[in-house]
């Protein structure tokens, strides 16, 4: 049940983001007379405080995190899996220095490394992209080291070397496939992670910037009407929380699955 | 259900256990496996009762219903299991928590994962004791090192506090009989006991287990699949397959004239010296599901003397003389078998013998080393080195087996690995034909390989789960670029797969699929896709069965004769070593302490530690040995070797062989003796030969 809910809520944030285009304009739309109102009988979810329409913004906003959340996580893993493969590999110096630039990126608080990055690169939809990389490739480049050091100790890796494949072969043939599973597992919290964070930094300002619209800002313009329009945070807030809820859950199941048929293939072979 | 009757001996006593009709379900209620079926045996107070069989017959399944720990889905459906006059059966769980460990105790198979490694071993050993027996504080630590005294551990009193990382496998397996036998058992069941140790470590531990018995009178369930052992120790033996008792007999009947089909390929099917000549016994097929309700003998499908009443009739015992016993319809007096005529089994095909002596030399190791750094502390310092590899030379000829023996931590894998340049050599050097590998360039490197290939000791690590067979096999030739098109790589893989006896379906599956020996199989396969001269073999059939193991040599053997191959053949398994290889080197701690030829090694070891190594093995002694045996007969005595091998961080000074070794003299501490030539081509480095020479 639990499943088709979040299944239900990811397909509607997709939609919302493919419909959005539909809405730009009259997400930017001033209606003055509707100022602050809260949501009523019609479909509408209520206005803001320049008398845009919430329901018209909260689709941009989900074009923006969906992006934003998709995109980086995807950058992340690529840039986190090459280098994590190359250093569990090799080895040697190439291991030292990969490592060592890790632990220097993890003495940082994540997200408040990110937030020290988007302030001094400036505010900015690219620059919330190498942002939010320059933290997220970390998580998948510890992950994929320490499979590929383990792998490539087993025995179908060193006949691959023994039969003189070379090494991209070995990397593309032999590690991915058996680090795909945890990878992926990873990457659905991560796109979690990462709506948060766009939401956040946009919450800062540093992000995504006026007019267009994102969640983080619609909730930081709404916090100031708390008390006069609860609606303006809540209707952004709810929209935000359960995107994050259904991508969490969906992670869980899908690495309770990858663990399943692991174990059920090591059965079958035991 | 014919219980047994006891044997002459016995007829006084009760036995201490009795199972009678025993039948354990496993899996699904509406499709069972019927993993134990109708399995009857008795044991009496000081007799040792083995269970013989191979993988999969429900020997381990017997043992737990026996201890009620099935596994989740297993169930004991039939039959009753009486410990000195009391239904286990019917007893509730708490009853049966006191039975097990206390009048029944039980060891295992693995005991680096049996022990619990945040608890010393002697508050293990206390808390087997606290259950069974009510003392005091300060009785329980005198009662644990009493215990550990009796299992041989030396100054108990200090080892009572060690965790079980400091201590050795063999110590480890002692400690699990010393806590097996704080409940002062009735019956001892010993899963697969020796399995993962030594054969040196094997002899201490058997020995033990022996002794222990003659000083407690209690009984022993020994479960293994070691016909040695089983001949070594068990002074009766019960043979299952598939589910089902097929033979009971005394120990020395059974060797003697084994019965059933099943026992008599088992034992054909061992690699020993005098087969050298011929191929292997090998049993065709493989086990029936053991899903369905058997109405007919279960071996039949697998049997080269069925005949049609087989197919028909579930055999039921027919006794041959006192305590022999076997299912088999062949001895039944209506089916009239002369037992002369079912003796002469062996496959006749004969592969010729006598090889030109020297073969031309295709690889040679010239004073390999392999050292590992220890770091310790703060700035990762290198305090120490692991000599895995310490000044190894080897020759590998053209068409030739080397065996390189030793035990476990010997550092014969790395001599393997140093010599295909899949470990680094700290130094010396690797010369095949003209080239010289040790620093070769990557690339040139990788074309040679070609010609250098691998068999590992476990299949199924040794292939990518994900890939199918045909590009497995394929693999090879794929990365030395030896075919343009894939219709010519995979009819290349077809040719492979079927020169190593697997059909041409199988190209689309993946490794999971198939069995143990099918899995070697393909990976016999991959390594000749690519037509090498030298192949190193790396422990390939000691994860196998005796009767597939069998198959897998034959067809190594067959193999290298096609192909003119050679072999590193890397082992620790004797018999195997004297039925394939022509040059034998025998290592320990790094180095080659004898080399020389199979039949030289094996019927006149010159140093004390293939001395000891040769005399551990436990050998089948019947008279079906003939020959051999007598001239064998000085060799046999079993030299009994005291400790475990040392750490090769810090190898004993002089011989690193002399603290353990029955002949050494003062000077061995000193210096590491030199080769002394011994034949053509072979030496061996002791000092008691250096005096003589």
């Amino acid at each position: 049940m639990q499943t088709i809910i979040s299944v239900g809520i990811l397909s509607a944030w997709l939609l919302m983001a493919l419909l959005s285009p539909w809405f730009s304009d009259s997400g930017n739309q001033i209606h003055l007379s509707h100022l602050l109102q809260p949501p009523g009988g019609t479909v509408s979810l209520g206005y803001d405080d320049l008398g845009r329409p919430l329901f018209d913004r909260l689709m941009g906003g989900a074009r923006i995190s969906l992006l934003v959340a998709v995109g980086v996580t995807s950058l992340s893993m690529l840039l986190g899996t090459l280098l994590g493969m190359l250093a569990g590999y090799f080895c040697g110096w190439v291991d030292t220095l990969i490592s060592r630039i890790i632990d220097i990126f993890l003495a940082f608080p994540g997200l408040l490394l990110a937030i020290a990055l988007a302030g001094v690169l400036g505010a900015g939809i690219s620059n919330l992209f190498i942002a939010l990389i320059a933290v997220g490739w970390i998580g998948y480049a510890r992950l994929t080291r320490a499979q590929v050091m383990s792998l490539r100790q087993r025995d179908h890796v060193q006949a691959a070397i023994a039969l003189g494949s070379p090494t991209r072969i070995i990397f593309w043939r032999h590690l991915l496939p058996l680090i795909k599973g945890p990878l992926i597992v990873e990457a659905t919290f991560g796109i979690a992670g990462m709506v948060i964070a766009e939401a956040g930094l946009s919450f800062l300002g540093l992000g995504i910037q006026a007019p267009d619209p994102s969640w983080g800002s619609m909730i930081r313009d709404g916090s100031r009407y708390l008390l006069v329009a609860p609606h303006f945070v809540i209707v952004p807030g709810i929209a935000l929380s359960l995107v994050v809820f259904a991508v969490n859950h969906l992670g869980d199941r899908l690495r309770d699955q990858t663990e399943q048929s692991t174990w059920k293939s090591r059965q079958g072979n035991g | 259900m014919s219980a047994e009757k006891p044997t002459v001996s016995d007829t006084r006593q009760q036995p201490v256990l009795r199972v009678e009709g025993l039948l354990t379900h496993l899996g699904p209620q509406d499709n069972p496996l019927r993993v134990v079926d109708d399995v009857s045996f008795d044991i009496y107070r000081g007799e040792t009762l083995a269970l013989l069989g191979e993988s999969g017959c429900g020997k381990s399944m017997t043992a737990f219903s026996l201890m009620r720990l099935l596994p989740p889905g297993g169930r004991i459906r039939r039959g009753r299991v009486v410990l000195n006059g009391s239904n286990l059966l019917h007893l509730n769980e708490s009853e049966m928590r006191s039975v097990r460990g206390g009048r029944m105790g039980m060891i295992f198979q693995e005991p680096m994962t049996s022990l619990n490694p945040v608890m010393t071993v002697g508050e293990q050993i206390a808390e087997a004791v606290h259950l069974h027996d009510d003392l005091a504080r300060s009785e329980v630590r005198s009662r644990v090192i009493e215990l550990l005294k009796d299992v041989g551990i030396p100054a108990p009193q200090q080892r009572i506090d060690d965790y079980p990382h400091q201590m050795s496998g063999g110590m480890k397996q002692r400690v699990m009989i010393a806590m097996a036998l704080a409940g002062k058992p009735d019956l001892l069941i010993a899963d697969e006991p020796t399995t993962a140790l030594d054969v040196t470590i094997q002899l201490q531990v058997l020995q033990l287990m022996k002794k222990l018995q003659r000083e407690h009178g209690m009984a022993i369930m020994l479960i293994t699949h070691d016909l040695g052992v089983v001949s070594q120790v068990a002074d009766r033996l019960a043979v299952m397959y598939a589910g089902h008792l097929v033979e009971t007999a005394d120990t020395r009947d059974f060797f003697v004239q084994p019965a059933h089909p099943y026992s008599r390929k088992l034992l054909q099917a061992l690699p020993l010296a005098q087969r050298r000549q011929k191929n292997l016994s090998i049993i065709k097929g493989q086990v029936s599901s053991l899903q369905q309700h058997f109405t007919r003998c279960r071996f039949e499908p697998r049997c080269d003397q069925s005949i049609a009443a087989c197919a028909r009739v579930l055999p039921d015992w027919t006794e041959l003389s006192g305590g022999h016993k076997v299912r088999c319809l062949l001895w039944q007096p209506e089916y009239h078998l002369k037992t002369s005529q079912s003796k002469q089994n062996e496959p006749q095909q004969a592969i010729e013998s006598a090889r030109s002596d020297a073969g031309e030399v295709v690889l040679i190791a010239n004073n390999l080393k392999v050292y590992f750094p220890v770091r310790k502390g703060l700035f990762k310092r290198v305090v120490a080195h692991v000599k895995a590899v310490d000044g190894v030379s080897l020759e590998l000829r053209r068409g030739r087996t080397t065996a390189l023996v030793g035990e476990s931590g010997s550092g014969k894998t790395t001599v393997g690995k140093a010599i295909l340049q899949l470990q680094k050599a700290t130094a010396g050097q690797v010369r095949f034909g003209t080239t010289e590998l040790t620093g070769l360039p990557a690339a040139d490197m990788r074309r040679l390989r070609k010609h250098l290939q691998i068999i590992f000791q476990d299949p199924l690590s040794a292939m990518n789960p994900r890939m199918l067979v045909q590009d497995i096999v394929a693999e090879g030739l794929r990365a030395q670029k030896l075919f343009k098109s894939h219709k010519e790589v995979y009819e290349q893989v077809r040719k492979r797969l079927q020169q190593v006896g697997l059909s041409a379906d199988s190209m689309t599956r993946y490794p999971h699929e198939f069995s143990g020996g099918q899995r070697q199989r393909i990976c016999i396969a991959r390594a000749l896709a690519v037509e090498p001269q030298l192949i190193i073999c790396d422990e390939p059939t000691s994860a196998l069965d005796v009767s597939v193991q069998a198959q897998i040599l034959n067809l190594l053997k067959g193999l290298q004769r096609q192909m003119n191959l050679s072999y590193l053949f890397i082992t620790h398994d004797l018999s195997v070593v004297s039925w394939l290889a022509d040059e034998v080197a025998v290592m320990y701690l790094g180095r080659i302490v004898e080399l020389g030829r199979v039949e030289q090694i094996m019927s006149q070891p010159r140093h004390p530690y293939t001395q000891v190594l040769l005399s551990a093995i436990p050998e089948i002694d019947s008279s079906r040995a003939g020959a051999q045996a007598s001239n064998d007969g000085d060799r046999r005595k079993s030299i009994r070797l005291e400790g475990d091998i040392p750490s090769p961080i810090d190898a004993p000074s002089g011989c690193h062989f002399h603290p353990r070794c029955p002949k050494a003299l003062p000077v061995c501490r000193e210096q590491y003796p030199s080769p002394v030539p011994m034949g053509e081509r072979g030496y061996v480095c002791c000092v008691l030969y250096a005096e003589q020479s």
